[in-house]
């Protein structure tokens, strides 16, 4: 099948009686910003669209890997890719005539997020205004198609892998119903919704054997004796929201990126949208690209490191997650310690064992730190579209250990979650990075 | 010059006059006519200015309005009206009659300040003149948000004394009811509160022991003059998560003493409070009502269907249009729902609430099939006769400042603003965004009181469709002409005063009480006539943040001379014969007697009477499945088949023994009788649990060896077919041993409801038909039913032989064998979900279908069981198929159907049910967006927004169906029926009383209940396990018809003896002791028996 397609594409081709050609060099731009846009406005329909933290991750993913992979093959070089998990085969070679290299990318990157996105027009919009923006008046007519239907032809490629990572099948499951036993999680205030993605734990991990390769080591034994290490934990929790410093606070709300957070002001209720864990560390992989002067190379391939790297830690915890099964902080303590307390974050609607957050920042920035060199400090200005003032940071694994205990602070973790967190996260990097670099 | 002759003159005067009486007497006024504020001079608007520091933001219940509360303040026998102001001064408007009122407010020194919320006139300190009470809330310092107590000075002024009498509470105050619930002759005070924090969390048992001094309700005892807040010592919660906007007072349970109920928004449910005559209350809303509405807002009581006993209705935010519903509906979050129900809070539906009175001190709702459940966002429903026909109607008031209940604003708006302000590089102002809201203003609702338990939108044609924001409103006669007019407090736009232009015969009460409670607060008129029996009880405390006049109202319709009774708080009786309708009855304290006997109506003796000890000493404890955890846009679970019961003698001793199906997991359990008892057969046919519920079992004798054997099914939607679904044959022994028989069938896989013996082919031996009800996990989809014949004890597939349509009968539920047409060959009955009542008459060749499209099978419905017995003692046999009935969402006509849609729309491998009814003449899905998009995940790239959603049809969503694909069953009756035989398979419909349709009836059974000669008809049923957004189905309590010569009348629980509100799923009588009992088995039940009462009468 993929084989037909690119023949066709190729005979199309080679019948507009264009002589092969390198890259055209002259006129294609190559400037990193160039990905930075893409990914920039595909966030921007993320947020609009509103998805859970797991499913944003495999947006970033697919779409990093299609403008990756579009990248490198229309150069006719074999990009890292290849190496994923079931990966199509996907004899792309370049094309006989003049492209862009870029455009193709960009183009593989707008399709595939127009696949797994709901707002289509939107995306189609924001392609069409970036094409005019950047490529406009430097490629001819011929050129430019070449590029998008190259990129395209690569996103429906990548759209069709991703359609057999058993996303479609974990929709019409049988739907989570919360189990009655003393540790067991329960729906959360203020919402009480329904838990999210109870078994993103069968989708295919993108480089991970398993998504159970890096499991953790289990949860400390549910008890509500008050000399018990999870009430201690608890306490921890409960007492932490009295002893918070300012900065510790500052944290909290920086690193909350709940993509759906609710107000509810008596029978009004509205939810203020941001960027969920995934898209902030998108941010941040932008803030390096820029500081670190990355050419477009190096940019695209981080994006793609860095968002399979969240995309297999959240795999990886998610399974954890409904695996253990563990009560949040907020009914535990609602239940065991004081009934009134309320976590300073809105308690998002999943197990607490192990800390998303934690897992995929210390993915995320091993990575990161893997590209762009251990001690990289940086200010991290992601989250000023959302009203969070600018933060900085001497390293991403520093960034990375804020947002971990960040949850701490914000009332919905306990400190094993964490700490364990971050380890299982290190674990998943350490083998995405032995496996493609 | 023409001299016009006096005949002339006359011919001329009557050629003018006919016309003109003629045109009279065609010309009927609208009932209500809304007056003009420029000529009545009540100019009142309750106008609110927002701004940054006083906002809805804030405050969240800044736009909750005002309430109005009338009361002659002058002793000039004209009604005055007291409107409270929120954002403006209370004003008072003193009736100079002819419709003219006049603002004195200020010269009465009412001026006020602060947050009005409700106001209640009363005589406080008891000298003959009422005094005003104006409860106050808002973000106000408690300095300015202590309650008024406005005493009249006797001279058209007031001065304010709360502090004086102790009642200067400064909670956040809603409403007060001054009512005398000790009865020690002075009036006490229950004074409603609201939270003005958002609680979210769910620890009830921790919250509710709470008592939070500003946001718990209070109950206050007169101690001479000097209120004193009794509230803990009294058992009145004063929990910190109470938002209290209605309270009624009545004596609910009819035991002489005033109770309480009182509504509270959001998440924290109503209580209601029996009086226990000692000085305390107890909190019954568990008990009392099986569920409740969830947004309770307003509230009033009233007898809808003249019984004599409080019914009550309360308001909450259930939209009609599909649009509005659409728009404000999330997804379904069941666990949520549960979590609520587990941690203590009591079932809570979004929708307007009508609690029909039992007579045992419990209550359902009937607001559905009354077709009062959805008034949109509603503040004040208020009960009374406004056509003075003799029945209560029912007005409510609705509308609120901004669109909430939008969820595209949830989801979208918020971040829209935040991007174009950010583009500006400003901050977004939330407060702006409120104000950007969608205002609309929406009419009131007013319903007609239809006699018959249901009612009748007449919001147009009685002329009080003016749109509006309206909240606290009452009815008043407001000029003494015995019919009640309405007045209505509007946010920011002139108070409504609607004149009633009707007629009718009435009687208008005033009291003159003894000291202590100079107005009769408490006092209780009955009024009988012919045909006429009329309740009312004086608490003047109704609606929202309203109270009416210290009088009472009664329209007598037709009647002109009525009997009347006066029963004063202590006990003391006035009954006044042969009184004349259209006067105003001045009842005095000092005419009335002790030991006056009563002419009210009195309760029968119950013509069955329940077991003590239960004859059958079974439980059925069901395993717990979530039907709409794997089929999640089921209306309705079908894995509880319920508990049935199979009723034969199996030792041959000639006494009924009883065979008990049980559910999955559980193991079903056969008892013999044995001296005068049921007892657990030693020798048990099955050792292990069901591998499914047995849906079903069947004694009878299948090898011919003359004793009974036994056939049982099983039934269910928990697991594959594959699993455990097999019919199995037990042969006896003769002495009540039972072994599985060999190789009895083929291999049979069937969810099956039911199983029906009959010697099909009159050879002699026992034949079966198997009901085969939903493929599990496959709705709507159904396997093969099957007929069975008996050769020499073994059975063969003739299905196909007899009718190959039995094959894809549908979702069967139960199934009847009867010779409909005289040649002795049995004919088969069936029914089930999605289909009419089947006949199929057995012929020379197998069995033809019967299509009686004027009887049985016109109508398609939900039926759930079909009971013979002969009703009319003709000989033949009548069948009661007990559908969904009325009090649901559902509506279902044969002119507008149900519809369901059903196909595997997006190929994932599950079927997807898509139910669509009608609302005005467009056919919409029931089903939210986001419960649809989780199920067909496909379309949310095409329905991003609500708004795109809201207004689609089916075929809007799916428009490149090929609908040729796509099943489509349909309902067009959703009445439970009694079809009596015509002969020749012909069949035509018996009415039964609305009573009948308030319930799913899913068992039945017919016997002359009364000793009459005349067969009656027992019905239970209801439905608990529903998707939460239509709710559960709980109104039934089990109901005994009785056959009268005019049909049929419904005979309160307290004359059948019946009490059976749980879900009931077979009902079968067993002889024990030369006794008759009637034993009714339900899901999570005892097995419970009754016995028909000898010398009732």
């Amino acid at each position: 099948m993929n084989r037909i397609w690119y023949v066709l594409l190729c005979s199309s081709l080679l019948l507009a009686g264009i002589s092969a050609k390198a890259q055209n060099n002259e006129v294609c731009p190559d400037q990193a910003s160039l990905v930075n846009e893409t990914m920039n406005r595909i966030t921007e329909v993320i947020v609009h669209d509103v998805f859970t933290p797991p499913v944003a991750s495999r947006i970033y993913a697919y779409t990093a890997i299609a403008g990756y992979s579009a990248y490198h093959f229309i150069q006719g070089e074999t990009p890292f890719t290849v190496k994923l998990n079931e990966f199509p085969e996907l004899p792309l070679s370049s094309p006989n005539q003049p492209y862009c290299a870029s455009l193709a990318m960009s183009s593989a990157m707008f399709e595939t997020a127009k696949a797994l996105l709901f707002s289509e027009a939107m995306v189609d919009s924001s392609f069409t205004d970036f094409t005019a923006i950047y490529f406009e008046d430097k490629l001819d007519e011929k050129t430019r198609q070449t590029s998008i239907n190259y990129g395209r032809f690569v996103a429906s490629q990548v759209i069709e892998w991703a359609g057999q990572d058993n996303y479609r099948e974990t929709r019409s499951l049988e739907r989570y119903t919360p189990e009655k036993l003393d540790d067991s999680w329960e729906p959360t205030p203020p919402d009480n919704a329904d838990a999210v993605e109870p078994y993103w734990g069968r989708m295919r991990p993108f480089v991970l054997d398993s998504a159970s390769q890096c499991q953790p080591i289990d949860p400390p034994a549910y008890s509500e004796d008050p000399s018990s290490r999870f009430y201690l934990d608890a306490m921890e929790v409960f007492d932490t929201k009295t002893t918070l410093t300012a900065d510790q606070e500052a944290t909290v709300f920086f690193w909350d990126d709940n993509p759906f957070v609710t107000v509810h002001t008596g029978h009004l209720v509205y939810a203020k949208k941001k960027v969920s864990p995934a898209g902030h560390w998108m941010g941040i992989t932008e803030i390096a690209i820029n500081q670190s002067g990355a050419d477009l190379d190096k940019a695209i391939e981080a994006y793609t490191m860095v968002s399979i790297g969240l995309a297999d830690a959240f795999i990886s915890c998610w399974e954890e997650k409904y695996r253990s099964n563990l009560i949040r902080p907020v009914t535990y303590i609602n239940r065991v310690i004081d009934p009134n307390w309320e976590p300073f974050l809105q308690t998002p609607p999943f197990p607490e064992y192990t800390s998303g957050h934690s897992v995929i920042s210390a993915s995320a920035s091993m990575i990161l730190t893997e590209l762009f060199g251990d001690g990289f400090a940086y200010t991290d200005d992601v989250l000023e579209k959302y009203g969070q003032p600018p933060r900085s940071y001497k390293s991403f694994l520093d960034a990375a250990n804020e947002a971990a205990y960040s949850r701490l602070y914000g009332g919905i973790h306990y400190r094993p979650a964490i700490e364990v967190g971050v380890q299982q996260g290190r674990k998943v990097a350490s083998i995405i990075i032995a496996e493609l670099l | 010059m023409l001299r016009i002759r006096p005949f002339y003159k006359l011919f001329f005067f009557l050629l003018v006059l006919i016309p003109a009486i003629l045109s009279r007497a065609q010309y009927q006024p609208p009932q209500f006519n809304l007056t003009d504020a420029g000529l009545t001079g009540i100019s009142f608007s309750n106008d609110l200015q927002e701004d940054e520091e006083r906002n809805v933001l804030q405050y969240q219940y800044f736009y909750n309005g005002g309430g109005v509360c009338a009361g002659d303040v002058n002793n000039d026998g004209l009604c005055d009206l007291f409107f409270t102001g929120n954002d403006v001064s209370n004003r008072l408007y003193i009736n100079q009659g002819n419709w003219y009122f006049q603002d004195v407010t200020a010269k009465a020194g009412l001026t006020s300040a602060g947050w009005s919320t409700g106001a209640v006139m009363a005589d406080v300190n008891d000298d003959g003149w009422l005094d005003i009470y104006v409860c106050r809330s808002g973000k106000y310092d408690a300095e300015n948000r202590k309650n008024l107590l406005f005493i009249n000075q006797r001279n058209n002024t007031f001065k304010e004394e709360a502090a004086r009498y102790g009642l200067d509470d400064p909670a956040q105050s809603t409403m007060a009811a001054f009512f005398d619930y000790d009865r020690d002759g002075d009036l006490d005070m229950f004074l409603l509160n609201h939270s003005v924090t958002q609680y979210s969390n769910f620890n009830v048992a921790e919250l509710r022991s709470k008592r939070d001094p500003m946001a718990g309700n209070k109950l206050y005892r007169n101690d001479k003059g000097h209120f004193t807040d009794v509230s803990d010592a009294a058992g009145i919660y004063g929990n910190p998560i109470n938002f209290g906007l209605g309270v009624a007072i009545s004596d609910f349970n009819n035991d002489g003493w005033p109770d309480i109920y009182c509504t509270s928004d959001y998440q924290e449910q109503d209580y209601l409070y029996y009086n226990n005559g000692d000085g305390t209350f107890t909190q019954v809303m568990q008990y009392a009502m099986a569920h409740t509405s969830l947004f309770s807002m307003g509230t009033d009581w009233g007898d809808i269907n003249n019984d004599g006993l409080s019914d009550l209705i309360v308001a909450d935010m259930l939209p009609a249009s599909n649009k509005r519903q659409k728009m404000l509906k999330g997804p379904l979050k069941f666990d949520a729902y549960q979590l609520a129900v587990d941690y203590g809070f009591h079932h809570q539906l979004m929708r307007n609430t009508l609690q029909l009175n039992r007579a045992n001190g419990t209550f359902s709702d009937i607001g559905m099939m009354a077709g009062v459940a959805a008034t949109d966002w509603s503040w004040a429903p208020l009960l009374a006769d406004l056509d003075n026909d003799g029945w209560q109607d029912l007005f409510v008031t609705n509308g609120y400042l901004r669109d909430f209940t939008n969820m595209d604003f949830l989801k979208y708006t918020y971040n829209e603003e935040l991007d174009k302000a950010s583009s500006r590089g400003e901050e977004v102002d939330m407060l702006h965004l409120v104000h950007q809201m969608p205002s609309v203003k929406l009419p009131n609702a007013v319903y007609h009181n239809n006699h018959d338990l249901t009612f009748s939108n007449k919001t147009r044609s009685w002329d009080m469709n003016q749109p509006g924001f309206s909240n606290g409103a009452v009815y008043a006669d407001l000029d003494n002409d015995g019919d009640l007019d309405l007045v209505v407090n509007n946010l920011n736009d002139t108070a409504f005063v609607y004149r009633n232009n009707g007629g009718g015969g009435y009687l208008t009460f005033t009291f003159d009480g003894p000291a202590g409670n100079r107005f009769g607060v408490g006092t209780k008129v009955t009024i009988t006539g012919k045909d006429l029996y009329i309740v009312r009880e004086n608490f003047p405390t109704r609606g929202y943040q309203s109270a009416v006049e210290s009088k009472l109202y009664a329209g007598l319709g037709s009647s002109y001379l009525v009997d009347v009774q006066i029963d004063w708080p202590d006990g003391k009786r006035q009954v006044l014969k042969q009184v004349k309708a259209n006067s105003t009855l001045t009842c005095k304290w000092k005419d009335a007697d002790d030991n006056v006997p009563s002419i009210a109506r009195t309760f029968g003796q119950p013509l069955m009477e329940e077991s003590a000890t239960p004859v059958l000493p079974a439980t059925y404890i069901n395993n717990e499945f979530i039907d709409l955890k794997r089929e999640p846009l089921l209306t309705f679970g079908l894995s509880d088949t319920g508990p049935r019961m199979a009723i034969a003698d199996v030792n041959g001793d000639g006494k009924e023994d009883v065979f008990f199906c049980a559910a999955k997991g559980q193991q079903s359990q056969l008892y013999i009788q044995q001296n005068g008892q049921l007892v657990l057969s030693s020798d048990q046919p099955f050792n292990t649990a069901n591998p499914q519920d047995m849906s079903d079992a069947a004694l009878f004798d299948a090898d011919g060896d003359g004793d009974n054997d036994l056939f049982v099914t099983f039934g269910g939607n928990e697991a594959e077919l594959s699993t455990g679904y097999v019919p199995q044959l037990l042969l006896n022994d003769g002495q009540g041993n039972f072994i599985p028989a060999k190789n009895a069938f083929p291999e049979i896989h069937i969810s099956a409801s039911c199983v029906r013996p009959t010697d099909i082919d009159l050879d002699g031996d026992q034949d079966v038909f198997i009901g085969a009800a939903c493929l599990p996990g496959r709705y709507p989809q159904s396997g093969s039913s099957y007929i069975l014949r008996n050769e020499g004890g073994r059975f063969t597939d003739v299905t196909d032989q007899y009718s190959p349509l039995l094959r894809q009968a549908g979702m069967v539920t139960d199934a009847r064998w009867a010779d409909l047409n005289g040649d002795k060959l049995p004919d088969l009955l069936f029914t089930g979900y999605w289909m009419p009542v089947r006949i199929f008459l057995q012929g020379e060749e197998g069995m033809e279908e019967q299509v009686d499209f004027e009887g049985m099978s016109g109508a398609s419905g939900w039926f759930s069981c079909l009971i013979p017995g002969d009703v009319d003692g003709d000989g033949d046999l009548d069948f009661l198929a007990g559908n969904n009935g009325l009090n649901s969402p559902f509506k279902a006509s044969s002119t507008k159907p149900l519809y369901l849609y059903a196909k595997d729309f997006d190929n994932n491998g599950t079927i997807d049910p898509i139910i669509a009814g009608y609302k005005g003449d467009t056919c919409y899905p029931l089903v939210s967006r986001d419960d649809l998009l989780d199920q067909v995940n496909g379309l949310k790239k095409r329905f991003v927004r609500y708004a795109q959603y809201a207004n689609a049809t089916v075929q809007d969503i799916f428009p490149n169906e090929d609908w040729s694909s796509v099943w489509r069953l349909e309902a067009t009756n959703l009445s439970t029926c009694l079809f009596i035989n015509d002969g020749d398979g012909q069949f035509h419909t018996d009415s039964l009383p609305y009573e009948a349709q308030m319930f799913p009836v899913r068992c039945a059974t017919f016997a002359d209940v009364n000793g009459d000669g005349k067969t009656d008809l027992i019905l239970a049923g209801n439905r608990f396990n529903v998707r939460p957004d239509v709710g559960r189905m709980d109104a039934g309590q089990g109901l005994l018809l009785l056959q009268t010569p005019g049909g049929w009348s419904a005979a309160e629980n307290t004359e059948s003896g019946l009490y059976l509100p749980e879900e009931m799923t077979d009902m079968k009588w067993l002889t024990l002791n030369l006794e008759r009992y009637l034993l009714v088995s339900g899901i999570h039940q005892q097995v419970r028996s009754y016995h028909i009462r000898k010398n009732v009468k």
